[in-house]
């Protein structure tokens, strides 16, 4: 495996930019702004740079991939609301 | 729906040069993330400068997917891209010498491969326009 493996995908309109390497994995999704990353020891979803991480179930970081990816195709973009209960 | 994955390998420092191309200095990166402090994208460009800054030999399989419901590639496109990324044409006149073929056949042919992102023309000596293929790896799933 390379030290770090990146990828960028726009389904309808959004950008979802993602990472994964030995130190943890992040993804990215915009517009809006939303992260969801594992670097702090727990995997995590937050809105803003700063702003509280919402805690989620612990999933391999393709499954959570592709549950983004049906949501966005789903919904056609993000619903804050509706992707943190389906993660939570 | 067509899905395409562009691949290649880059370095810590090619990210960290890309980065100092889009926003100068990691100063001003800092600066328009305090402008636009919910901007994710911002955060996360100025967490990876700062971490490839510090590892520049470090490899990373860059990919990018592209979703069309558009794409058409001929066959002959196809041995287009290859032929570019195997004998580097040094600009579309060369190329469409090289392949024997019309100048403005070429020409539209690496328009419309530079409309799919499969290919980039940089700029060449004499204003002319350098086809590229950035990519280690193509591929194409239906």
């Amino acid at each position: 495996m390379k030290n770090e493996m990146r990828n960028v995908e726009m389904i309808h309109g959004n950008y979802i930019k993602s990472r994964k390497s030995k130190k943890g994995w992040a993804i990215v999704i915009i517009p809006p702004h939303a992260r969801i990353d594992n670097f702090h020891g727990y995997s995590h979803i937050h809105f803003t740079p700063t702003g509280k991480k919402h805690k989620i179930i612990e999933m391999d970081f393709d499954m959570l991939y592709e549950i983004i990816r049906t949501h966005l195709k789903k919904n056609k973009k993000l619903i804050k609301e509706e992707l943190l209960e389906v993660l939570s | 729906m067509i899905e395409i994955k562009l691949t290649k390998i880059i370095t810590g420092k090619d990210l960290a040069e890309s980065f100092e191309e889009e926003y100068g200095s990691i100063e001003n990166l800092e600066n328009r993330l305090k402008k636009d402090s919910e901007n994710m994208q911002l955060f996360s460009d100025l967490e990876d400068w700062k971490f490839f800054g510090k590892n520049p030999d470090d490899e990373i399989e860059d990919t990018t997917t592209i979703i069309t419901d558009t794409l058409t590639l001929t066959n002959l496109e196809l041995e287009l891209l290859n032929f570019i990324k195997n004998e580097h044409p040094q600009s579309i006149r060369e190329l469409a010498r090289m392949i024997q073929e019309d100048v403005s056949n070429t020409q539209r042919r690496i328009s419309r491969l530079v409309k799919e992102g499969l290919l980039e023309l940089k700029k060449g000596s004499r204003n002319s326009k350098v086809p590229t293929l950035n990519y280690d790896k193509i591929e194409i799933a239906i």
